[in-house]
């Protein structure tokens, strides 16, 4: 691969320049078409909080820590942990795409150019980086990705992200993608970001909206319980 | 010499050997009475089956969403997305058509179900209106615990009904606390704590691995709709299953979402399986029974005419004709087969009776979870059609030895020692 | 007899002839027989066991056909006629008694009587009064309701006696009627049957080789190797 190339793929990384604490706010397409609000509070890439906020979906929220992630309902005294079978499709595919650090953790096993798009088959440099396998297709002249396909270790697709829209093409802010989880119900989902906070940044604090009223029932991201505390309320 | 002369003279040829009249007799009454009992049997079973399949969660129509039921399509146990959303309205009109008792909302829901101590199954559930259902006639069958109240249950006091298997692998029991994890319609995850209130079984060994009933108002709160999937309309008569498909097709006519309305008989496909299953087995055994009957009756007719050549050329010398003589021989299977029929068809119903009040329980058909309890049916149309059978069974054996008995050479007839 | 010249005899055969096979060979039980037998008359077939009585006597009933000649029974070419119309011409015009009896075991006597008319459709209440004053005239009315296993063997054969005419025959065929009764009881079955005969103006042809029967008949037709060897007429005979 020439160095070219190897810049190109470095430089097409989503979420590169997103802040280690940050804030998404964001919304997307549900099954039966109804829009999905939703925030994602996120610190570093080991713990994030996903608020739900239609008003039907009050007090949902799903909390994830490393790999475990444990789903707050309000008809549910303790927190639920959820299996992989039980990912949320949408916020799945943003935390993957948003933990995504192709130059750091992945090296490139070819690269092929076609009209303009080159398409890098990616393999993950440590065992448990996830995914194992990733291709990805940038176009060359922008800089910009076009499609992911998230694989398996066995190089079977798992999932494929387009990007259809951006916010920040600098920051690599994506504003619209389109998820498609190929291994189970092969529906497309599509994900709308309407706002990036860096949560460091003090303007971005000032731009907050208000906390809802029953503030309890939104643990702030940093006190996420313990994966051995299921059986307290979270704090 | 008139019908009625032949039947004399057959009956008193029949009384000439008592033994043998006997055990044709005995045959053909034996044969009777054997598919007696058995149209009793399959006639039972398929009752049953239909009672356990109209009671047992089908009720005798549903509607549902027209597009919802076509995207189910022939995956009958995948739970029709909740797309009714006026389901009172649509029950108002259903619940004033005639012979209606109730009509029950359900909502489909798949999910996780966890215990405290962690274990989690995925389970098919179903939210149901318990009040309803009762006015309907479904059954709960009820192992542990108590079934679930009527009245639609406050937030955070949910309660379902787990089926056995499912009870064990989460190794709770009545009383204790589940959370149920659901995918709501838009497909986010909802997330639900209820109580055990009991533990039941579906009958289906298969689907009580997984099956749970929780009142709607909670399905729907786990679920986070208001809509329903699907309402079942509960008849006070099954044969008016017919009349009342009209009638709800009608009262439900002209909607912009069109709804569906499938009899209940559409929807268990299976019962048709087994009702052709049955009504082979049936045909089968009453086949053997034919041939059985068939093969000792005609030994028998033959012996019997064997043993009378001489008195046949005697007969067919002193002016009787072909015609008579075969009436004649003829007119005595049928005496056979009319009285062993009789015979049979008391035996038969002896039999069924007897049986009923022995109470016998057969154990439990494949899949199926409960002994069941074995009540012969009785069917006239069984004790009708084997006597009839019966007798034309015997008729057709005898035209042949009859046949040639008529054509003896007389000559040799009066010589045959 | 004198008036009955014109008319047609109730039997009359030409060239009879009837083998039957046996193994290889043929046997031939009747070689070429002419015979006429007349209204009214009495006439015993006599000759020695394998003659050819039976066989003859079974032509002259439209029982058996004939392998060449013909039969006329009552002027009627029995070749010409239908299987149909010789079962009429057996139920109406003719009567049998065999040498075994061969009565309906399940019948008793009187059913036994009236079969003959049950079998022609003889409505029920004429009939039973006329199987009754048959079995009067062989003098069993005290023995209608038995069975023929409770009959001896002259009484059996009094019962097959009033079977055969009481459907008023034209003619009776006797074979051998007195062969399993002891000499006391032939007799008496045979004066019966002459009796009876001329009683109702019946032909009757009775095969025996019994020659007390021969002595009494006043015709008598000796077959022998299945020829006539004799036709004897013996009008002072009485029987
Ligand atoms: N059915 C038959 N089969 C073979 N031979 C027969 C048969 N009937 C009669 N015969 C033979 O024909 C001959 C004449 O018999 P039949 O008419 O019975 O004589 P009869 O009555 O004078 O004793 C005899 O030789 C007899 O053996
Ligand atoms: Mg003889």
């Amino acid at each position: 691969m020439t160095p070219a190339l190897a810049r190109l793929l470095a430089a097409s990384d989503p979420f590169a320049a997103a802040p280690a604490e940050l804030r998404l706010e964001l919304s997307f397409v549900g099954a039966n078409g109804a829009e999905v609000p939703l925030e994602i509070w996120r610190r570093g890439d080991d713990l994030a909080l996903v608020r739900f906020l239609a008003e039907r979906d009050l007090g949902k929220y799903v909390v994830r820590r490393g790999k475990e992630a444990w789903l707050l309902a309000p008809g549910a005294k303790n927190p639920v942990r959820m299996s992989p079978a039980l990912a949320p499709a949408g916020g799945a595919a943003l935390d993957e795409l948003l933990s995504l650090r192709l130059a750091r953790d992945y090296r490139a096993v070819s690269a092929e150019e076609s009209r303009g798009v080159v398409t890098f088959e990616l393999e993950a440099l440590a065992p448990g980086v996830e995914p194992p396998r990733v291709r990805w297709a940038v176009d060359r002249a922008r800089g910009l990705p076009l499609r992911a396909e998230f694989r398996t270790a066995e190089d079977k697709p798992r999932r494929l992200v387009e990007f259809k829209s951006w916010q920040d093409e600098r920051k690599r802010v994506p504003a619209e993608i389109v998820a498609k989880d190929l291994l189970r119900t092969g529906s497309a989902l599509t994900v709308r970001i309407r706002a990036l906070f860096d949560l460091q940044d003090a303007s971005a604090r000032e731009a907050l909206p208000p906390p809802p009223a029953p503030a309890a029932a939104a643990p702030a991201p940093g006190t996420v319980p313990s994966p051995g505390a299921k059986d307290q309320r979270p704090p | 010499m008139s019908p009625l002369e032949i039947a004399r003279l057959a009956l008193r040829n029949l009384a000439r050997n008592r033994r043998r009249t006997a055990l044709s007799l005995a045959v053909v009454a034996a044969g009777t009475a054997a598919l007696v009992v058995t149209a009793g049997f399959v006639r039972f079973s398929f009752d049953g089956l239909r009672a356990a399949m109209i009671h047992g969660g089908l009720g005798h129509l549903e509607i549902a969403d027209a597009a919802a039921a076509a995207a189910r399509g022939a995956a009958l146990d995948r739970p029709a997305s909740p797309a009714l959303a006026d389901w009172r309205e649509v029950r108002r009109a259903l619940e004033a058509l005639p012979h209606v008792t109730a009509v029950g909302a359900n909502l489909h829901l798949m999910g996780l179900a966890q215990s405290a101590d962690g274990r989690s199954v995925s389970f098919v559930g179903v939210g149901a209106e318990p009040d309803r259902e009762r006015r309907m006639g479904f059954e709960v069958r009820l192992r542990e615990g108590s079934d679930l109240p009527a009245a639609a249950p406050a937030p955070g006091a949910d309660a379902a009904l787990l089926a056995r298997g499912l009870a064990e692998s989460l190794g709770v029991r009545a009383g204790e606390v589940v959370t149920l994890v659901a995918t709501t319609p838009e497909g986010t995850l909802n997330a639900l704590d209820v109580t055990v209130a009991g533990v039941v079984t579906t009958g289906v060994a298969e689907l009580d691995t997984r099956f749970l009933k929780l009142p709607l108002a909670s399905a729907q709160r786990l679920a986070q709709t208001d809509s329903v999937s699907n309402l079942l309309v509960g008849l006070d008569d099954t044969r008016a299953t017919g009349a009342a498909l009209a009638a709800a097709r009608a009262a439900l006519a002209g909607r912009a979402a069109p709804l569906a309305v499938t009899p209940w008989s559409e929807r268990a496909p299976f019962y048709g399986q087994v009702r052709d299953l049955y009504l082979g087995i049936f045909v089968f055994l009453g086949t053997i029974v034919v041939v059985l009957v068939v093969l000792a009756a005609s030994n028998t007719l033959v012996m019997s005419i064997m043993e009378r050549v001489r008195e046949i050329g005697t007969l067919r010398a002193i002016g009787t004709g072909r015609g008579q003589i075969a009436a004649l021989l003829v007119a005595e299977a049928a005496w056979l087969g009319a009285l062993g029929a009789l015979a049979g068809a008391a035996l038969g119903l002896g039999a069924v009776l007897g049986l009923n009040a022995a109470g016998l329980r057969m154990p439990p058909p494949p899949g199926a979870v409960d002994p069941i309890d074995l009540r012969l049916a009785l069917v006239p149309e069984a004790f009708a059609g084997g006597a009839l059978l019966m007798i034309l069974v015997l008729v057709l054996a005898a035209l042949l030895p009859a046949a040639r008995a008529a054509r003896l050479a007389i000559v040799d007839a009066l010589g045959h020692v | 007899m004198s008036g009955a010249v014109r008319e047609a005899p109730v039997f009359r055969v030409e060239g009879l002839t009837r083998s039957y096979r046996v193994g290889d060979a043929d046997v031939r039980a009747l070689a070429g027989v002419d015979l006429e037998i007349g209204s009214g008359e009495l006439v015993v077939v006599a000759g020695p066991s394998g003659s050819g009585k039976s066989t003859l006597l079974h032509l002259l009933g439209a029982l058996d056909a004939p392998d060449a000649g013909r039969v006329f029974v009552e002027g009627r070419d029995l070749a010409t006629l239908g299987e149909r119309q010789r079962t009429l011409l057996r139920r109406r015009r003719l009567g049998f008694v065999f040498q075994a009896f061969h009565l309906v075991p399940v019948l008793d006597a009187l059913e036994n009587v009236e079969y003959p008319l049950v079998i022609d459709g003889v409505p029920r209440a004429e009939r039973r009064a006329r199987a009754a004053a048959a079995l009067d005239s062989v003098g069993l009315g005290e023995r209608m309701s038995h069975r023929p296993d409770r009959l001896s063997g002259g009484e059996r054969q009094r019962v097959a006696i009033a079977r055969a005419l009481v459907h008023r025959p034209r003619a009776v065929l006797a074979d051998e009627p007195t062969g399993n009764l002891d000499s006391g009881n032939a007799l008496r079955v045979f004066e019966l049957l002459a009796a009876l005969g001329r009683e109702h103006g019946a032909t009757v042809v009775v095969s025996t080789h019994d020659p007390e029967l021969v002595a009494r008949a006043p015709r008598v037709v000796t077959l022998r190797d299945g020829r006539v060897a004799r036709d004897e007429r013996r009008p002072e005979a009485v029987s």
